[in-house]
């Protein structure tokens, strides 16, 4: 695997095509699952190099997911990028996640920290 | 009247004194006086026996003395040069030459004999030229080397030897001294005497300056010398004196005595002997005459006491006028005494008694001498003072106590003018007082606890005008109002400010009562206690207001505030969701732009980008705003979390400056930051909020600054405490405005918010998350001064670095 892979569960639509489109221009394959369930489900057999997670997600949120990431050993070398539009949240979660990013994410500023992760 | 008969009896007084003198004289002299001229013999004779008893011893000095002038005088005469010489040539003529020439100055002697060794009688000269037995005998005794003295005897040739034939021609005797004549070669060449005559002449040389003393000489009971001296101290001796005692009166001489004398006795005659020619009386002492140790004959010696009958009768005469002329003198002494030191001062003394007892207080007695007199006008004088000084006292007291009693009259009067005025005043005051009972609508009691704990009603308010009872209830009731007119549901809380004042608090509580027409009201009951010195209890004074209307109002307000609060609740929970429901879309937005611009959908030209970027600005504003309004929301909500993690100050600062410095360089200002590297540099706090406060106020410096600069610093004060200074160069903040600037949604100008956009959040969330952190924010700016925005927060110094 040559192309690093990057994971984006994001319940908006709009912005994981964005992130999505992002992380493509900086040469990352990129993935988009839009709900927390099938997000879990889907990591139980893929392994990322990078996961950006919103927090706010249907049938099961964020926080749950980036709990489970931490608790499975196979995605121990997994980098997680945690999307939030409220600060405090974010700030709360400095550290456990590998990077939190505020919402308006700044496309520059995810391109240049997920190559970082890479 | 009265001084007169006080005149006269001290005039009795006078002559009693005078009488008792008399009386006393007339006894001295009828029984004093002979007892004196009697005693007179007696101390005369004493005296007299004394004298004489001096005087023998002066006499017989006197012979001695004589005898030895006599036995010298021979001694020189004998030793004149050329005697002896011519003796031995029995040369008479050079004998009579050198002993005349030689005893030429010694005319008291009467007769020289001189003779050779032979017995020859070579010179002689006396009255008659003889040699008697006595003489020869003393020559030639001398002519064996001894010098002689003796008595020697010129008998008459007529007569036998030895023996007197005739009375008063007694022969001469005479006193002789006979040495031996030597020549030149030491040799007894003869023997030479001479002689004085013991005559009346000689006893006159020895009785030499004698007053009153007889000097008479015996020899055997024949008289050979006397000598009687002139009588000058008792009376003038005559010439009849003197003869009569040489020629006749010689019968007073006692032969016996004179034999005693003669044999070694001295003999006192201790009476005295009157002659009778002259009635002068004389004592008597008869002693030996001594020549050469051996009696001669006898002494007598007559001491004359003149006529001492005379001389008494004289003497008491003379006494008895003396005395007369003394009684005399004293009496009338006495009477000037007793006029000048007794009767004229006790007249006076009794004038002015008479004075002062017809009421002159002031008159006082002349105080004369020092004696019993002047001690008695002092003594009146004295009287006198006590008795004027009670009498005026007696008058000042009268007269204070006069004025005293006027004053309290006056006084009197004073007060119950006085009185009558307060009184008028108090029923006015209370007048008043009652009005203004009835124009106040409170219900004013005072309580008092008694000393058993029992609450009475001392005073209410005379009207009752809250609860419509009449007042009679409360007064006779005290338990009424809290059991009967206290709302029912408020008893319990009520009973609350009753047992505050029984702990001595004062209280005031609002609770609610039912009137008596069943209707509630709301009133406050405020009591102040204070305990009554007098009588021991305490006292409660409270007032109950009806506040009904206040606390209606009350209720409206904390409804309309409740209402107000699920208002505000609402609000934030509302701006929380349409914040996020915002920030989507505009993620979405920002998101698909910067795609846009980056060429992922195509390339684009210039002109694409530029309105690409013009897009991402207003996002980025817009999402600021949506950040903004959320933090407010979230604050509102109280859902500010501060945390305490160890930080590094500088780094903080460096990611200001990097975040900040763009936006400040783009509009042309000079922005920088300043911290002294001597500071500790890791402290203990909330990262995340120290650096929201220094981006928003940086962002608000910058935002309002047109030009000049904008400047962070950051100081450590003390005790922990860091102050972050925020200075900028822009129009700065008027006075009134640094009151308002730091609440919600305002901002010192409207046109600045269109003109540069904003919230107006800033300022407010600095200040409350500085709250959040107990610090303190404050502004110092004036007009076209530019501001300063100072924050002081309590930042620990991490422990490791501390040290």
């Amino acid at each position: 695997m040559s192309q690093t892979y990057a994971l984006i569960i994001e319940d908006d639509r709009k912005q994981a095509d964005i992130f999505a489109l992002a992380l493509q221009t900086a040469d990352f394959k990129t993935k988009v699952i839009t709900d927390g369930q099938k997000a879990l489900e889907a990591l139980t057999t893929e392994s990322p190099d990078i996961i950006v997670l919103d927090l706010h997600l249907p049938h099961v949120s964020g926080t749950e997911i980036l709990k489970h990431i931490q608790a499975d050993e196979r995605l121990k070398s997994t980098r997680v990028i945690v999307t939030t539009a409220d600060a405090q949240v974010g700030e709360l979660l400095h550290k456990t996640a590998d990077l939190v990013l505020l919402k308006p994410v700044s496309i520059d500023q995810l391109i240049g920290l997920a190559n970082r992760l890479r | 009247m009265k001084v007169k008969a006080t005149m006269l009896k001290n005039l009795r007084i006078g002559a009693k004194f005078n009488l008792i003198l008399l009386l006393g004289t007339s006894f001295f002299l009828l029984f004093v006086l002979p007892i004196l001229g009697s005693q007179l013999r007696v101390l005369t004779k004493q005296f007299g026996v004394q004298r004489l008893e001096e005087e023998t011893t002066v006499i017989q000095n006197h012979f001695a003395d004589a005898e030895r002038e006599l036995q010298s005088l021979v001694a020189v005469l004998a030793s004149a040069p050329g005697l002896g010489e011519a003796v031995k040539r029995d040369d008479e003529i050079r004998v009579r030459q050198i002993l005349l020439f030689t005893a030429a100055p010694f005319e008291q002697i009467d007769e020289f004999d001189l003779i050779t060794v032979e017995g020859e009688q070579v010179f002689s000269l006396g009255e008659d030229g003889m040699i008697d037995e006595e003489k020869n005998a003393l020559l030639t005794l001398a002519l064996e080397g001894e010098p002689q003295l003796g008595i020697t005897v010129k008998h008459q040739a007529s007569t036998a030897a030895g023996k007197d034939d005739s009375q008063g021609h007694n022969p001469p005797i005479y006193l002789t001294a006979a040495v031996p004549v030597y020549d030149s070669s030491g040799v007894i060449v003869g023997a030479l005497s001479i002689g004085q005559q013991l005559d009346d002449d000689y006893l006159a040389h020895i009785n030499f300056s004698r007053s009153q003393i007889h000097l008479l000489l015996f020899r055997g009971t024949q008289l050979i010398a006397q000598h009687i001296v002139p009588d000058h101290s008792v009376l003038p001796p005559t010439e009849a004196d003197l003869a009569q005692i040489h020629l006749t009166d010689m019968n007073f001489i006692d032969p016996e005595a004179i034999t005693r004398a003669e044999n070694g006795e001295v003999v006192y005659i201790n009476e005295f002997v009157t002659i009778e020619s002259s009635g002068n009386e004389h004592l008597i002492v008869y002693m030996p005459f001594y020549v050469d140790d051996e009696i001669a004959g006898a002494m007598v010696l007559l001491f004359n006491v003149g006529n001492l009958a005379v001389f008494q009768t004289q003497f008491t005469q003379n006494l008895a006028i003396l005395v007369t002329i003394f009684v005399i003198l004293t009496a009338l002494g006495i009477i000037l005494f007793t006029r000048r030191a007794i009767t004229i001062p006790i007249r006076n003394l009794a004038q002015v008694a008479e004075q002062f007892t017809t009421g002159d207080l002031t008159v006082r007695a002349p105080v004369g001498s020092n004696d019993e007199i002047g001690f008695l006008a002092r003594s009146f004088n004295k009287m006198a003072d006590e008795l004027a000084h009670v009498f005026a006292d007696l008058e000042a007291r009268v007269a204070n106590r006069t004025q005293a009693l006027r004053q309290t009259n006056e006084k009197l009067t004073r007060e119950v003018a006085e009185r009558l005025a307060v009184e008028a005043a108090l029923k006015e005051s209370e007048d008043q007082l009652r009005q203004v009972y009835a124009s106040i609508s409170d219900h004013i009691y005072v309580t008092e606890i008694t000393r058993k704990g029992r609450p009475v009603n001392r005073f209410l308010s005379p009207t009752e005008p809250l609860t419509g009872y009449p007042v009679e209830v409360f007064l006779t009731d005290w338990g009424f109002w809290p059991t009967q007119v206290i709302h029912p549901d408020d008893r319990a809380f009520a009973s609350g400010q009753a047992k505050r004042l029984a702990a001595g608090q004062d209280s005031e509580i609002e609770y609610r009562l039912v009137r008596s027409d069943g209707t509630i009201i709301w009133v406050r009951d405020s009591a102040r206690i204070e305990p009554d010195s007098e009588t021991g209890a305490t006292v409660i004074y409270g007032v109950v207001s009806d506040i009904t209307e206040r606390k209606e109002a009350e209720a409206a307000l904390a409804k309309a505030y409740d209402q107000a609060s699920i208002a505000s609740q609402l609000k934030s929970e509302l701006l929380a969701n349409v914040s996020h429901e915002l920030r989507t879309p505009l993620g979405a937005i920002l998101g698909y732009v910067e795609l846009l611009k980056k060429g992922v959908f195509g390339s684009i030209n210039d002109k694409q980008a530029t309105i690409a970027d013009e897009v991402i600005d207003s996002t980025h504003y817009l999402t600021n705003l949506v950040d903004e309004l959320l933090e407010q929301a979230r604050i509102e909500r109280g859902q500010i979390t501060i945390y305490e993690e160890p930080f590094s100050l500088r780094q903080i600062m460096r990611q200001v400056e990097a975040k900040m410095l763009f936006a400040a360089v783009s509009k042309g200002l000079t922005f920088n930051t300043h911290i002294e590297e001597t500071l500790p540099d890791e402290l203990i706090g909330d990262p995340q909020r120290v650096q929201q406060i220094m981006i928003n106020l940086t962002n608000n410096a910058i935002k309002f600054t047109q030009e000049g600069s904008v400047r962070l610093t950051c100081d450590y004060q003390d005790e922990s405490h860091w102050v972050i200074e925020v200075a900028d160069t822009g129009p700065g903040i008027p006075k009134q405005a640094q009151a308002y600037i730091f609440e919600p949604f305002r901002q010192v100008d409207g046109s600045i918010t269109r003109k540069h956009g904003g919230t107006g959040l800033g300022l407010s969330i600095v200040r409350q998350i500085v709250a959040a952190m107990n610090g303190e924010v404050v502004v110092k700016s004036a007009p076209g001064q530019g501001a300063t925005f100072i924050i002081t927060l309590p930042l620990k110094i991490a422990q490791e670095r501390m040290v």
